[in-house]
């Protein structure tokens, strides 16, 4: 899996004008590789996301997964909500066995491969439960249960645990390099969540706001295995500050970049 | 970052605030949470007996002339009548076969179109201006039309009741679509589905407690339009045995067929709550 992102613009027509959300942005995601990009809102990092879903189309620039273009959503391309996007009227096993109903797998593969995610996710035991008698923890595991079901070539992550309180978004965070270390999962994921982005990822990529553009892209040389204690760690404090001194820097240029042209 | 707004140091006074000023609580007059259930079922009692209560004193103590207002026992005996010389279950079952039948295809063109419409922006430009013109032409004022095409048979009296609810139904149908979340959607395009399966296996089923809920309410407005057809032209049904009654000046068989009009509505009303109940279960709270 090699995911390119090549000198990507969006820009959004509105009614004050043409606004560029997005400036010449180019990333890439490897095989394996946990990589956050982390940004303030208004960063288009939530664009950019949806520009390599497929879900909104880029003004120009091109993203490649496996050096094919990316024309449209498609089930190679997994994605996760910060919403609760999972279908009120299924229970947790219909919901995670969807995807391959779509995609036309007979029932026993869906049964086989739901239960077995059901497993990794830890949500066996609420197999006939319907979406509303879960917490918002247990939601976004069905919710990654179900787009790992689909066996996606990289999974895609929309600020996934900003609706949930700090306690569950770091015991998710946990679960979550669990489970990119068990199942080999190439994830691309989008925060505002400085401690999150070091905590998950391998690389990291900074964004600055208006317009969107990437600022610096940083290695995050810390154990594969991360606990809670690494979070009280000076490494992991390091990269904390170094990411939010970044942030801080854009936001003091933002205004600049914005000015309206002033009149005489 | 820092931005140097200055701020005032004191905000300007306005007026003496005074001691600090609460919400007293209440139990009545409770907003956005349920009332005791005791004091619901009392209400509702209320709601009933109250009325009940007005209209047979109303009749007994003699204020008003038996003529116009019959007494509930009188009602009542009426009713009974009525039943047992089998013309009251004949009425019945004429009007609830126009109703049944007039709804039952204007729901059926319905749920599609209005699915559609609330789908697909394209089919909603297409449709939307000539539906919305043809919703504020009242389905009464289609009687002499449809007496002029069809004459005086079952045909127009179903078709009166099929124009007066399709373009409702069809409205709010289109409208429950807007409530399906797009991430939803969206969701549903990165697990690989297209657009028919998005239509089938996503929109409707999210929308299915608002199509029966639809169904609900507009299944007022198809009794409205089978009582007025009746009391046009027909040989049965309640609006007929209404207005015959009016001919006579048996008020208390008017009664008697506005009694059991609201009674059969509100069996109709319990029965697609109970199937909603049934058939969503994850819809209702």
């Amino acid at each position: 899996m090699h995911l390119e992102v090549k000198h990507l613009y969006k820009q959004f027509v509105t009614r004050r004008g043409p606004v560029v959300a997005l400036k010449d942005i180019n990333l890439h995601v490897e095989t394996g590789e946990f990589v956050c990009a982390v940004g303030a809102s208004g960063s288009g990092k939530s664009t950019m996301l949806r520009i390599v879903a497929g879900l909104e189309q880029p003004t120009a620039g091109d993203v490649l997964v496996d050096g094919q273009p990316v024309t449209g959503p498609g089930a190679d391309r997994g994605m996760v909500f910060q919403s609760y996007t999972l279908y009120p009227w299924m229970t947790v096993e219909e919901n995670i066995g969807f995807g391959l109903k779509l995609q036309g797998a007979p029932i026993a593969d869906r049964y086989e491969q739901s239960r077995y995610y059901m497993d990794v996710v830890g949500l066996l035991p609420f197999a006939k439960a319907l979406p509303k008698e879960l917490s918002g923890g247990m939601k976004q595991r069905v919710a990654i249960a179900r787009a790992l079901a689909s066996q996606p070539k990289i999974l895609l992550m929309d600020e996934p645990f900003g609706a949930l309180d700090v306690q569950t978004r770091e015991s998710m965070q946990g679960f979550l390099l669990d489970l990119w270390r068990n199942t080999g999962t190439t994830i691309l994921t989008i925060t505002h969540d400085v401690e999150e982005a070091v905590f998950l990822s391998q690389r990291v990529y900074v964004m600055s706001a208006r317009p969107g553009t990437i600022r610096r892209e940083l290695s995050i040389d810390l154990p594969a295995e991360r606990d809670e204690a690494l979070r009280r760690s000076s490494a992991f404090q390091d990269y904390r500050y170094q990411i939010l001194d970044l942030l801080r820097q854009t936001e003091s240029t933002a205004p600049e970049l914005t000015a309206p042209p002033q009149s005489a | 970052m820092t931005s140097h707004v200055p701020i005032p140091h004191n905000p300007p006074l306005v007026r003496d605030p005074g001691p600090a000023r609460m919400l007293r609580p209440s139990t009545f007059w409770t907003i956005a949470d349920p009332i005791p259930s005791r004091l619901s079922w009392l209400l509702m009692g209320l709601s009933i007996g109250v009325p009940l209560v007005l209209w047979w004193l109303l009749a007994s103590t003699g204020w008003v002339r038996p003529l116009f207002l019959p007494s509930p026992a009188q009602v009542v005996g009426a009713i009974g009548q009525l039943w047992n010389s089998g013309a009251l279950p004949k009425d019945i079952q004429f009007s609830l076969m126009r109703i049944l039948g007039g709804f039952a295809l204007a729901t059926v063109i319905a749920i599609p179109l209005g699915t559609l419409m609330g789908t697909f922006a394209s089919i909603r430009s297409l449709l939307e201006p000539i539906v919305g013109i043809v919703r504020y032409m009242p389905a009464t004022a289609f009687i002499p039309l449809l007496i002029l095409y069809f004459g005086l048979g079952e045909v127009p009296k179903i078709l009166l009741v099929f124009i007066g609810t399709l373009f409702f139904n069809t409205l709010m149908v289109m409208d429950s679509v807007k409530f399906v979340p797009k991430k939803m959607i969206e969701a549903t395009y990165t697990l690989g589905g297209n657009r028919l399966q998005v239509l089938f296996q996503v929109i409707f089923p999210y929308i299915t407690p608002g199509i029966i809920d639809t169904c609900r309410v507009n299944m007022a407005a198809a009794w409205n339009l089978v009582i007025v057809s009746e009391l046009v032209a027909a040989t049965e049904g309640l609006g007929r045995r209404i207005s015959v009654a009016q001919r006579f000046l048996k008020t208390d068989e008017i009664f008697a067929g506005l009694i059991v009009i609201g009674l059969i509505g509100l069996a109709i009303d319990i029965l697609f709550r109970m199937f909603l109940r049934f058939s969503c279960r994850w819809a209702v709270k």
